[in-house]
C-alpha cells in the first residue's frame, strides 16, 4: 500500500466487505488481488529452483549481514545465492536488507537515534540508490530499479521517482516488480498534487484502497456528477459509478455493511438512475453500457422491475468495455430469473448462462454470482417445486442448508430420489444441475433409509438401506465409527472410547453396512419379541432396550439415525423414539423378578436414562431451579427398592457399599 | 517592644512570602496547549489556534512508555516531527508511563527515559526545553514506586537545571503529594464515561465537587487543564461497549436522532479498529446507543469558578486539551477567550484583562 496502511486488494475479502449481506452484482472495476507476499515469487522459485513460501522473501526484510554469509541459514532465498556463489545476488541482498534496516522503526527503541545517526541512515539510502542506479547487469536490473525508486520515494524527492518511472520503469520485464514501481509512480504524482493522474494509475492497477482513499469525498451522486462534468469518461467514474451501485444495495440489502459504506436514499438513486439514463441513451460517453447497467441494476434495487427490464433490453447495443459487457450480460440474467417460475422452456437459457458464468469462475465475482442467482432468485421463484428447489440449493459451489436432504421429508426424499435418477426424463439445464450436484443416489437412499428406521418401519429402512454401497460409509466420517462401536454393549454400563486410528483421508476398511445390519437385526429380535413369553420375553426386551437406547442421542451408536453429534444438537424425533422404545423394554424386563441381577440391571438402566437427560437438558444451567421430575424420582425409588429386597429396608451402609462397588466395576 | 515588631514583622514577611507563593503557583504561567498526536506538524487551524490565544507553552507527547509482549518497558508511540517547532514556543516534553509499569522496577529507567528525551531534543534541534512532564495514573499500591522513579527522574534534571511536572488527577488530590515541581491538575474524564446515566464525564461540576476541598491545602504548586474534546460513546442494551470516531451522525439512514447528545443506531456498521478505542473491530448493531460527550464550556466555567474561590494562582496558567484540528472547533473562539482569561470565572461577566 502506498497511501494507506489499511486493508487487503481483493474487495470481496477487504475487511470492510466481510459484512456484505449479498454478494454485489455490479464489477466492473477489477481490483488486485494478489497479496504482496505473494507478488515476487515467481522469480524467487525460479532462482531457488524449488517452492518457496511468501514468507522467505518477507523474511528477506529482518536478516543482517551475517544472516547473508550464513551457509546453514534458513532462508532458502540466502543458501541459494551462497550456494551459486553468486556475488552479484548477495550483492543485491545486501543492499535490499541494509534498505529495509534503516526504513524499518528505530524510534521506538531506547537509543534515540541522533541527528548524525538520521543523516547516516539518509546517506545509506542515497548510497544504496547510487549503487541500484549503477547497476549495468541484466539479471537484477528491474530489482535495482525498483530499489532506486523506493529510495527516492522514503526521501520525498516525487519529481525524480517520476522521472525513474518513466525512463526505466515503464519498460520492466518482470511484471511484478513494475506494478511496485507503477504503485511508487502513482504515489509520487498524488504527492505532486497531480491527484487525477494518480487516480488514473491506481485504477489501472486495481487498487482499491487507493482508488477509495484519492475519492474519499466523490463517493456519492454528487461527487459523480462532479466528476462527470469535468469529463465525461473520466476513468474514476468506472469506480464511482459501481460504489454507487454496491453501496444502493448495502442500504436496501443489508442490516449491517462495511465500515465505509455510505447510504444511498430511494430520491438518489431514482435521480440516478434518470441521470445514466440520459448519458447512456445520448451516448455521452465511450462507455455508455456502463451507465445502462447501473440504471437497470439499481431500478431492480428500488423494485421497478418492468423499468429494470425494459433498460436490460437496451444495453445489448451499447458500448463499453470487455469488463463492462460481462458485467451487463450477468446484469441481464439475474433481472430475468427474479420472480420467473423455471419451465423447460428457460432450460436453454438458463443453461447457457450458468456455463458462461461457471466458465469464468477465476474471478470470484462471478462464482458468488453464480450462487446469489441460484440460491435467491431461482431457488425463491421455485419454493413450490421442491425437486427443483432441492437440485438447485444442494451444488458443489454452495448449499442451501434449508434444503438440505436432512430437512426433506419422506415423501421429498422418494420424490427427488426419483427425479435424480432419472436424468434422462431431465431437461438440459437440470441435466447440468444434476452434474453440479453435491449429492449422490446413495446419499439420498440413506437418508431414506435413516428416516424410515426413525420410524421404525424396519422393512422399508432395510429396502433404502440394501442400495447404500459400503464404500459409501467407509468414505464419511461415520465409518470409523461404524468400525468400533458394537450397537450390542449396554450404553448405562459402558462408553465405548473413539481411538482415532485413522489419518485424514484413509478410509477405514469397513466390511459391512453396519446401518443395514443393525436395521434386519432388530428386526428379527422383534418378531421374535413379539412371539416371546415369560422370561424369554423379558431377556428379549432387555437386548431390544440396549439395542435401541445405542442408536438414541445419548448411545455411542448415534450413526445410526443421524451423521453428526454434537453435545449442542437436541435430540432428533427418530432419537427420541428410540430412547422410548428403549425405556418400554426395560420396563418389560424389570418384571423378571425371578433374577435379582437381571432386575437390577433393569432398573439401573431404567434410572440412568432418567438422570442422563436431566443432567444435560433440564440442569440448573438450562433452567434455573429446575428439580427432578416425578419419573427420574420413581425411577430411583425403584431402583432403591430393589436393593432394600436384596439387603433389607434401612440397611443402607451394606447397600451403598454393593452398589459403589458395583458402580465401580461398570 | 522591638523583638515585637521584629516578630510582627517576620510573621508578616512570612505571609507576604506564603501568599507570593500561593499565588505564583507555578514558574512562569502561560497560556499552553496538549499534543498528543503522533505526528508533530500542526496543521493552519492549530497554528491559528496557537496564535490566537497567545499559546506559548505546548505540552508535547513525546511517547509513552509501556510493557511489550517480552515483557519489557519500552517506549511506544514516538512523536515523529515533520515540523520543527517554532522557537518561540516553549515544548514540554511529556511521556505517558502506563500504570502497569509500575509493576516492574521503573528505577532503572529514570536516567534512560531523561536521556531520549533530550536526546530528542538534539536530535531535532528542539531547543529551550526547561522541564518534563511525566503522566501517570498511579494509585495508592503503585505510589512509592512511582514516587520513587520520580525522585531520581527529579534529581537527574536537577543536576541538568530542569523541573519536572507531573499530571494529578482529582482523585489524587487527598493523596500524597508526588516530588516534582509543580503538578497540572487535569480537569477531565471526570465522570464514569462507561455509566450511561453520567452526563458530563468529560468534565462534570458534581463528578469534580467531592474533591474540591483538598484544592486548596494540597502542597503542590499547581495549575490547570481543562478539555475541549468529544467523545462517541456506544452502549449496547444500558451497558458501555466501546468509545467511536469518526461517524456521521447526520446521516439519517445509519442513525436517528434522539436528541442533541443521544443518538440510536439504526443500521448495523463494521467500526474498523483505527475508529475506535478497541484492540478489534467493533460492530454497530442496530438498536445500540451512541452519546455524544462533549467538552462543555459552562461546566468549564463553573469548575474555573470555584477553583477562582478556592486558590485563584491554579489559574495563572491554563492548558488546553488538546491541540487537535478535530476538538478546535468544540468550544467557540468567545469561549476560548474566556477560559484563557485568568480573570474570567463567571459565564455571564467576564474582565477583558487577558493572561500575558
Amino acid at each position: 500500500m502506498i497511501l494507506l496502511i489499511a486493508a487487503l486488494n481483493n474487495k470481496t475479502e477487504a475487511c470492510g466487505y466481510s459484512f456484505t449481506t449479498n454478494y454485489y452484482m455490479f464489477d466492473v472495476f477489477k481490483t488486485s488481488t494478489t497479496a504482496n507476499e505473494s507478488r515476487y515469487i515467481t522469480f524467487w522459485q525460479n532462482y531457488v529452483g524449488t517452492k518457496i513460501n511468501p514468507w522467505d522473501i518477507s523474511a528477506l526484510e529482518y536478516l543482517t549481514e551475517e544472516d547473508l554469509h550464513n551457509p546453514d541459514s534458513y532462508n532458502p532465498i540466502v543458501t541459494a545465492a551462497l550456494k551459486k556463489n553468486d556475488t552479484e545476488m548477495l550483492s543485491y541482498l545486501e543492499d535490499l536488507t541494509a534498505y529495509h534496516r534503516i526504513n524499518s522503526s528505530r524510534y521506538d527503541a531506547w537509543e534515540y537515534p541522533s541527528e548524525a545517526e538520521l543523516q547516516q541512515f539518509a546517506q545509506k539510502r542515497k548510497d544504496i540508490y547510487q549503487h541500484a542506479i549503477a547497476y549495468n547487469g541484466t539479471k537484477l536490473k528491474d530489482r535495482y530499479t525498483l530499489m532506486a525508486m523506493r529510495c527516492l520515494f522514503q526521501d520525498e524527492e516525487y519529481s525524480k521517482v517520476e522521472e525513474l518511472w518513466l525512463s526505466s520503469g515503464a519498460k520492466a520485464s518482470d511484471q511484478d516488480c513494475r506494478k511496485t514501481m507503477m504503485e511508487l509512480f502513482a504515489g509520487a504524482l498524488y504527492h505532486q498534487g497531480k491527484t487525477a493522474a494518480a487516480i488514473n494509475i491506481f485504477m489501472e492497477l486495481g487498487s482499491l484502497q487507493d482508488v477509495k482513499f484519492c475519492l474519499d469525498k466523490k463517493r456519492d451522486l454528487n461527487g459523480i456528477k462532479e466528476v462527470y462534468a469535468r469529463d465525461h469518461n473520466n476513468p474514476a467514474l468506472v469506480f464511482l459509478v459501481e460504489d454507487f451501485v454496491n453501496m444502493f444495495q448495502e442500504t436496501i440489502d443489508g442490516e449491517s455493511g462495511p465500515w465505509d459504506f455510505y447510504t444511498v436514499t430511494n430520491k438518489q438513486a431514482r435521480e440516478f438512475v434518470n441521470f445514466a439514463n440520459e448519458i447512456a441513451d445520448k451516448k455521452a460517453s465511450n462507455t455508455p453500457l456502463l451507465w445502462k447497467e447501473a440504471a437497470v441494476l439499481v431500478s431492480f434495487y428500488l423494485k421497478d422491475f418492468d423499468n429494470a427490464k425494459k433498460y436490460a433490453a437496451q444495453m445489448s447495443s451499447l458500448q463499453g468495455t470487455e469488463c463492462m459487457k460481462d458485467n451487463a450480460r450477468l446484469i441481464k440474467f439475474f433481472v430475468s430469473t427474479y420472480d420467473q417460475k423455471y419451465t423447460s422452456a428457460n432450460a436453454a437459457y438458463y443453461l447457457s448462462e450458468f456455463k458462461w458464468l461457471e466458465s469464468k469462475f477465476s474471478d470470484p465475482f462471478f462464482k458468488n454470482a453464480w450462487i446469489r442467482i441460484a440460491a435467491q432468485n431461482i431457488a425463491a421463484a421455485n419454493y413450490d417445486n421442491t425437486n427443483f428447489i432441492t437440485l438447485v440449493s444442494n451444488t458443489v459451489f454452495f448449499i442451501n442448508e434449508k434444503f438440505s436432504l436432512e430437512n426433506l421429508t419422506i415423501p421429498q426424499l422418494e420424490s427427488f430420489l426419483n427425479f435424480f435418477s432419472n436424468s434422462k426424463k431431465a431437461d438440459e439445464f437440470e441435466r447440468y444441475l444434476i452434474q453440479k450436484s453435491e449429492i449422490n443416489i446413495n446419499q439420498i437412499n440413506d437418508y431414506i433409509g435413516i428416516r424410515y428406521l426413525g420410524e421404525m418401519d424396519l422393512d422399508k429402512a432395510e429396502a433404502a438401506f440394501s442400495k447404500v454401497p459400503v464404500h459409501y460409509y467407509a468414505s464419511k466420517a461415520i465409518g470409523n465409527y461404524m468400525m468400533q462401536r458394537d450397537y450390542h454393549i449396554e450404553r448405562w454400563f459402558t462408553t465405548q472410547e473413539w481411538i482415532d486410528d485413522y489419518s485424514e483421508g484413509d478410509e477405514p476398511p469397513l466390511k459391512s453396512n453396519q446401518r443395514l445390519e443393525y436395521t434386519k437385526e432388530l428386526k428379527s429380535a422383534i418378531a421374535k419379541y413379539n412371539t416371546s413369553t415369560g422370561d424369554e420375553r423379558c431377556n428379549l426386551a432387555y437386548k431390544l432396550a440396549a439395542m435401541c437406547y445405542q442408536a438414541s442421542f445419548w448411545g455411542n451408536c448415534w450413526y445410526l439415525l443421524e451423521n453428526s453429534w454434537s453435545i449442542d444438537d437436541k435430540p432428533s424425533d427418530g432419537q427420541k423414539l428410540f430412547e422410548q422404545k428403549a425405556l418400554t423394554y426395560l420396563n418389560v424386563a424389570s418384571n423378571l423378578d425371578s433374577d435379582w441381577q437381571f432386575l437390577k440391571n433393569s432398573y439401573y438402566a431404567i434410572a440412568w436414562i432418567k438422570w442422563r437427560n436431566y443432567e444435560y437438558f433440564d440442569a440448573w444451567w438450562y433452567n434455573d431451579n429446575q428439580n427432578p421430575t416425578a419419573e427420574m424420582n420413581t425411577a430411583m425409588s425403584n431402583l432403591k427398592s430393589c436393593f432394600d429386597k436384596k439387603f433389607g429396608v434401612g440397611n443402607w451402609e451394606y447397600a451403598c457399599d454393593y452398589l459403589m462397588d458395583y458402580v465401580r466395576a461398570h | 517592644m522591638k523583638p515585637l515588631l521584629y516578630l510582627f514583622l517576620s510573621i508578616y514577611c512570612f505571609m507576604l512570602l506564603d501568599c507570593a507563593a500561593n499565588n505564583d503557583e507555578i514558574p512562569e504561567p502561560e497560556n499552553s496547549v496538549y499534543y498528543w498526536k503522533t505526528v508533530f506538524s500542526p496543521d493552519s487551524l492549530e497554528s491559528q489556534f496557537l496564535k490566537q490565544y497567545h499559546v506559548k507553552k505546548i505540552y508535547l507527547r513525546y511517547f509513552d512508555v509501556i510493557v511489550d509482549k517480552n515483557n519489557q518497558l519500552m517506549p511506544n508511540a514516538t512523536v515523529r516531527f515533520k515540523k520543527t517547532p517554532s522557537e518561540d514556543l516553549q515544548i514540554i516534553p511529556t511521556v505517558f508511563i502506563v500504570e502497569r509499569c509500575l509493576e516492574h522496577n521503573i528505577d532503572t529507567l529514570a536516567k534512560t527515559l531523561v536521556d531520549r528525551i533530550l536526546k530528542m531534543n538534539e536530535t531535532h534541534k528542539i531547543k529551550g526545553v526547561k522541564e518534563i512532564e511525566i503522566d501517570c495514573d498511579w494509585t495508592r499500591n503503585s505510589q512509592q514506586k512511582y514516587f520513587n522513579f520520580l525522585t531520581l527522574v527529579h534529581q537527574y534534571l536537577k543536576k541538568k537545571n530542569m523541573k519536572l511536572s507531573v499530571t494529578i488527577r482529582l482523585h489524587q488530590l487527598n493523596m500524597k503529594t508526588p516530588p516534582c515541581d509543580y503538578g497540572v491538575l487535569m480537569l477531565y474524564n471526570t465522570g464514569n464515561y462507561k455509566d450511561i446515566s453520567v452526563e458530563n464525564p468529560i468534565l462534570g461540576y458534581k463528578e469534580c465537587s467531592p474533591y474540591f476541598k483538598y484544592i486548596k491545602d494540597y502542597k503542590l504548586p499547581l495549575c490547570v487543564a481543562f478539555p475541549n474534546f468529544k467523545w462517541l460513546v456506544l452502549f449496547r442494551k444500558g451497558v458501555y461497549n466501546n468509545i467511536i470516531y469518526n461517524q456521521n451522525l447526520a446521516d439519517t439512514m445509519l442513525f436517528e436522532k434522539i436528541d442533541d447528545k443521544t443518538y440510536k443506531v439504526i443500521r448495523s456498521k463494521d467500526i474498523p479498529i483505527f475508529m475506535s478505542n478497541a484492540d478489534y473491530n467493533v460492530m454497530l448493531v442496530a438498536g445500540d446507543t451512541i452519546r455524544l460527550k462533549q467538552a462543555d464550556y459552562n461546566e468549564i466555567m463553573k469548575v474555573k469558578s470555584k477553583i477562582h474561590q478556592l486558590r485563584p494562582g491554579l489559574l495563572n496558567q491554563i492548558i488546553i486539551y488538546d491541540l487537535n484540528s478535530n476538538n478546535i472547533n468544540n468550544i467557540n473562539s468567545n469561549e476560548y477567550e474566556k477560559v484563557f482569561d485568568f480573570n474570567c470565572c463567571d459565564t455571564a461577566n467576564c474582565g477583558s484583562q487577558q493572561q500575558n
